[in-house]
């Protein structure tokens, strides 16, 4: 357990998940994060409209088979990268999106550059997580990385309140996580696959 | 101009029955939403929804009752399944389930004539009378949503001024989960 | 039949390894474009809307469906009651949800696909169905490639879609990584552009979004920087996201746009001549904006080919390039994509155009 900004452990349970680029676009709301980015150990690649990051994300993921990872601040820098989620969604890319948000005690009361992104982005994600304490942010992470990138892999947003990224708390990066109601199946039922077998075996030439 | 899109598998029948589904749900905020969302987006038509708290604080259940053809439910149940904070879902059997509804009724109740087949009907049901008032009678009945639809059927001649139902609770027979 | 999670899995040498012991023709969904190697002798290509006509007649003839990682999307299949009709039908796939939802299936095989196909081939060899080089299957594969290779229309023009990206593949290396925008440009490459080497195909075929693939394409050369990474791109879609020049330039991620440009919306305008008797709305881009000038704004090079010629000087260059190159290919407005099979018809009804 270590004591440490909620911005400065999103950075470092990205490193442990072996991720070494991100896209992304700074704002109000993603400052702390970008502040805490200054001394990651991977690759920042500023874009010129979250769109971009997001689909760049994608390219990544579609050619490395991880979790591409792209960050916007909130509202309009959320909700740009609205299209890249769903044409990840649509394909199955194992994303993660990181967003910025307007601090706790403004959701819901229309503040400046917010949106509830989570309402935006459910129907086009896998899951959409939104930590209230900082302390939440390792598991958070690693779920989310999880989750985009298992069974049928997708995207999944974390999206970030302003307090959250700059409050202070004891941080302890879990090894493992379950997630309860998600169990992909790797394996298949052998009993299918011999029916699957005889059904071959049989077909015909013409 | 193009043709529109035909329809999939027209060969396969589709029979329509009642099914009650229940669903193990997290216990946390915007899960009922997702849920839905899920029913919307996909079209796919509920006829009541329940969901409360359980015996264990941090997972709820939810009981849906759906007319539908066997490959709907199917897929329903399947896209359910799918969604992260849905921890499982069981279609039950109807003969090994007890499943109730509650329902508030309030009817129009001017002349002694009528107040007395209420109170008759309300007592041959079970219901309670909740509100006696000079021009209406409240009543709460719980039962199968047969057991409501009967009732509502015999006083719906006297005019039902407001009826409010909740949808349906079930649990398994016995020791099944 | 094999589809997009096939290259989610990775599952590229058990694929091969399945079509070989069975001696199947393997048909892709256009998601699965890149799952098996285009020049292989059981290679038959993508099927659907704008699949290669002896895929799309093959998959109807067949006796058995094996579908990999599929989920039987009507841009594939046609119409829902006659693809697969009167055919055992085998569903390999991660998602349980996706079994049944579109089709129904004999046989469903829930798993990661790379496991499943490896514990399948396993089985397959201990019941010994190795098969050879002369089943009728192989023959009737020629057959109706040769027979299509015949009636599906080309222009006779110098320069085509079909030409250029033949001799983009001519020139690229195998290991190239191809994207797509979406639209005439997407339908082309799936025709026209053989993948070689498994996995390093992709494109949005979900959702469909235009200006994906040029920022894709920077995204996937960032991955993999070692290779040459190629967006097959239309005028309409490269202008959505062409702002991603500057990453390119600026973060030394150089990738190739090999842009169709015929300054249209181009499958729109197809539709509305197709469907709507050429009463084009919406469609033309007015030879807006100068793509050559564009990159040279944004620092990168910008080269323009009207003839085949001048395409192969412009891709030579390109690869030797440590910049980002923008190939602006002139291409004829009124070319269609063919063959085409019209929503709400059937594989079997597709129009060859000639």
């Amino acid at each position: 357990m270590v004591e440490m900004i909620g911005a400065k452990a999103l950075i470092q349970a990205l490193e442990k998940e072996g991720v070494d680029i991100v896209f992304g676009l700074p704002g109000g709301a993603n400052l702390p994060i970008y502040d805490a980015l200054v001394e990651a150990n991977f690759r920042h690649i500023l874009v010129r409209h979250e769109q971009s990051a997001a689909h760049m994300a994608d390219g990544y993921a579609r050619i490395k088979r991880k979790a591409g990872v792209c960050f916007a601040t909130s509202g309009p820098g959320a909700t740009n990268l609205i299209t890249g989620i769903a044409t990840a969604y649509a394909d199955s890319s194992p994303m993660v999106a990181v967003t910025g948000q307007v601090p706790t005690a403004m959701i819901g009361k229309d503040a400046f550059q917010e949106t509830d992104i989570i309402g935006v982005a459910n129907p086009c994600t896998k899951y959409a997580f939104q930590p209230r304490s900082p302390n939440e942010i390792p598991e958070t992470i690693k779920k989310a990385f999880y989750i985009a990138e298992s069974g049928r892999p997708g995207p999944v947003l974390v999206d970030i309140p302003k307090d959250v990224q700059q409050g202070s708390a004891d941080m302890s990066f879990p090894e493992f996580i379950k997630v309860r109601g998600y169990s992909p199946v790797i394996d298949a039922d052998l009993s299918q696959l011999g029916r699957a077998v005889e059904i071959l075996y049989n077909a015909s030439g013409l | 101009m193009p043709k529109t899109a035909s329809p999939m598998n027209s060969v396969v029948e589709k029979v329509n029955g009642w099914h009650i589904l229940s669903a193990m749900l997290e216990n946390k905020p915007g899960v009922l939403f997702r849920v839905t969302n899920l029913f919307r987006a996909r079209n796919f038509n509920i006829e009541s929804i329940t969901v409360g708290l359980t015996e264990q604080p941090d997972l709820s259940r939810m009981t849906i009752t759906l007319i539908s053809d066997e490959r709907t439910l199917d897929q329903l149940v399947k896209q359910l399944r799918k969604l992260i904070d849905v921890v499982e879902v069981k279609v039950l059997d109807a003969e090994k389930t007890v499943y109730r509804e509650l329902a508030l009724i309030k009817m129009k109740a001017e002349d002694p004539t009528t107040r007395m087949e209420i109170t008759n009907f309300a007592s041959i049901f079970r219901a309670n009378i909740l509100d006696i008032g000079k021009e209406t009678i409240t009543v709460e009945l719980t039962g199968t949503p047969d057991k409501i639809d009967a009732f509502k059927n015999l006083v719906d001649h006297f005019g039902i001024a407001q009826l409010a139902r909740t949808g349906v609770s079930a649990l398994q027979r016995g020791r099944g989960q | 039949m094999a589809g997009g999670g096939v290259i989610l899995s990775g599952a590229f040498s058990e694929l091969q390894a399945l079509a070989e012991i069975l001696m199947a023709p393997v048909v892709t969904t256009f998601k699965g474009k890149g799952s098996f190697p285009e020049n292989h002798p059981l290679a038959m290509g993508p099927i659907g809307m704008h699949g290669h006509a002896e895929a799309n007649k093959m998959i109807l003839e067949a006796d058995c469906i094996l579908a990999v990682g599929a989920r039987f999307s009507d841009r594939s299949v046609g119409r829902y009651d006659e693809f697969g009709r009167g055919m055992n039908i085998i569903h390999m796939d991660v998602d349980p949800a996706e079994i049944g939802k579109n089709k129904s299936v004999d046989v469903a095989v829930v798993g990661d696909v790379k496991s499943s196909l490896r514990t399948l081939v396993k089985m397959l060899s201990k019941v010994s169905v190795r098969r050879d080089q002369n089943t009728p299957w192989l023959k009737r594969r020629e057959e109706l490639i040769d027979h299509y290779a015949e009636t599906i229309k080309d222009y006779p023009r110098d320069l085509t879609a079909r030409k250029a990206l033949k001799k983009l593949r001519e020139i690229l290396p195998a290991d190239s990584i191809v994207t797509t925008e979406v639209g005439q440009c997407q339908m082309w490459a799936s025709l026209h552009f053989d993948v070689i080497t498994p996995g390093t195909f992709f494109s949005s075929t979900g959702l469909g979004t235009m200006g994906f693939g040029f920022p894709a394409s920077i995204g996937a050369k960032a991955a993999r920087s070692e290779v040459h990474v190629v967006d097959i791109a239309g005028d309409a879609s490269f202008n959505m996201t062409e702002n991603s020049l500057a990453v390119s330039v600026l973060d030394q991620l150089p990738v190739i746009v090999f842009l169709m440009n015929n300054y249209m919306l181009g499958m729109v305008a197809q539709w509305q001549r197709t469907f709507y008797n050429r009463r084009y709305m919406g469609v033309h881009q007015h030879s807006c904006p100068d793509y050559a000038k564009i990159a040279q704004a944004y620092g990168a090079q910008g080269i323009k080919a009207q003839s085949l010629s001048e395409l192969e000087l412009a891709v030579r260059a390109a690869l030797k390039s440590e910049i980002a190159t923008v190939i602006d290919i002139t291409i004829d407005p009124e070319e269609d994509v063919y063959p085409f099979v019209v929503p709400g018809t059937g594989l079997k009804d597709m129009i060859t155009g000639s």
